[in-house]
């Protein structure tokens, strides 16, 4: 079976920052164990960001997806339930990415599950 | 010290104008300038959701067209606001929403009335039909970034009405006050029903699909539900509040990672779709009896 790859892009609006529900990598590990999967963690700074305390500026207009500030969980697994039941867990631990860019780099077939999951439970609804 | 009323009903001299007139003398007798607009007086037309204001930082395609961004305009120049709008199928009327939706603009044109305050009057005929009357009027105001220190119900319901009923009057008259005294001290509490939502100060409460969390659907704060001696308590962690919907930062941010990036995406997506939505062009014609009533 094809690898299925989820890319999940966590922004500085979701739960993950505010109020803040970290993304650790220790966590993220644990579930790959958990689950077979593997995984991994990427924190991107935007190259104009400014953060003073709570307050954090970028001019993000006409940057690529990929170079905007954000937390980006890569997951994969070549077995399907494993990776829905990663997905799953992700979505239960920081909700699903608020926009559909969110999920931008998923493998199509990746992409469809989550695209199912996000319907049975998004964490937002 | 300059407070408006805006009124978003088209009846002339019902109960809307009357009670934010009623709340306006009030003000006016604390020192304050006040005027007064009927929104439902100008066009306001549909956002077309092409976010051109935004992508390309300009001006709203309507702008010259309809009287939104003259409404706009003319609040920026007061210090305090009473909005008045009739509860009609639930929800007061559609100006609101209107308005509110032309609001996109304040993404590249940002809000000149953000800390001013501000207060709501709702009429409205039959108890039991009023579940969203504050929905709109707290969103758009919220969304200018204004302070709402007071709403206010009035059950009222013959043409005219309000202007033998001195109950009403008087709500209203507290509210004028109110806001008068908002501006000229600067104390902003909010001295309506508490509510459940300590931000927004509505009682619809969303209890999520995993049926453990609820939220506040205006400010999406979440919390916890609890009866406690039969009582129904929901608390909402203090870390939560600062990061309402609202808050200036979170608008800022929705707008520069949920928003701004999708235009990398749509030039992305754009060669395909341009071709995959072809089918779609050919398949019925949606402006068929339109063009034919012409």
């Amino acid at each position: 079976m094809e690898e299925l790859t989820a890319v999940l892009r966590y922004f500085p609006l979701d739960p993950v920052t505010n109020p803040p529900n970290p993304i650790r990598q220790a966590e993220l590990d644990k579930l790959a164990r958990e689950t077979g999967t593997t995984i991994t963690l990427a924190v991107i700074v935007g190259k104009s960001r400014t953060a003073e305390g709570d307050v954090i500026r970028e001019d993000t207009m006409n940057s690529a997806i990929e170079e905007v500030s954000q937390e980006t969980i890569t997951m994969s697994a070549r077995d399907e339930a494993a990776f829905t039941k990663a997905v799953r867990a992700l979505f239960k631990l920081y909700r699903a990415p608020r926009t559909v860019f969110g999920t931008w780099g998923s493998s199509p077939s990746g992409r469809e599950i989550i695209y199912r999951l996000c319907d049975e439970h998004d964490g937002w609804y | 010290m300059k407070i408006l009323g805006i009124v978003g009903s088209c009846r002339k001299l019902g109960n809307t104008e009357i009670l934010v007139k009623e709340a306006l003398m009030a003000a006016q007798e604390q020192g304050a300038e006040v005027d007064i607009v009927r929104w439902t007086n100008y066009d306001i037309f549909p956002c077309e959701g092409d976010a051109v204001c935004m992508f390309l930082d300009k001006d709203c395609k309507h702008k010259d067209r309809d009287g939104h961004d003259y409404l706009l305009n003319m609040m920026y120049q007061f210090d305090g606001v009473v909005l008045g709008a009739p509860c009609y199928i639930l929800e007061v009327e559609a100006v609101v929403k209107q308005f509110i939706d032309r609001l996109f603009i304040l993404s590249s044109h940002p809000s000149k009335m953000i800390g001013k305050p501000a207060a709501v009057i709702v009429p409205y005929a039959t108890r039991g039909w009023t579940s969203y009357a504050f929905l709109q009027p707290t969103i758009v105001l919220h969304f200018l970034g204004m302070h709402i220190i007071d709403k206010q119900l009035i059950h009222i319901q013959a043409m005219s009405e309000t202007a033998g009923d001195p109950l009403a009057k008087e709500k209203a008259r507290r509210i004028g006050k109110e806001v008068a005294e908002a501006v000229r001290t600067g104390d902003h509490s909010y001295k309506g029903d508490p509510g459940i939502c300590p931000v927004c100060h509505e009682r619809n409460i969303r209890i999520m699909s995993d049926n453990q969390t609820v939220e506040c659907g205006i400010c999406a704060i979440r919390g916890r539900l609890s009866i406690v001696d039969g009582q129904i308590k929901v608390e909402f962690p203090q870390e939560q509040l600062p990061w309402h919907r609202f808050a200036p930062e979170s608008l800022y941010r929705h707008s520069t990672y949920e928003i701004k990036p999708s235009k990398d995406y749509f030039i992305r997506k754009w060669p395909a779709l341009k071709e995959q939505r072809g089918r779609y062009k050919e398949f019925l014609d949606i402006d068929r009896a339109a063009k034919e009533a012409k």
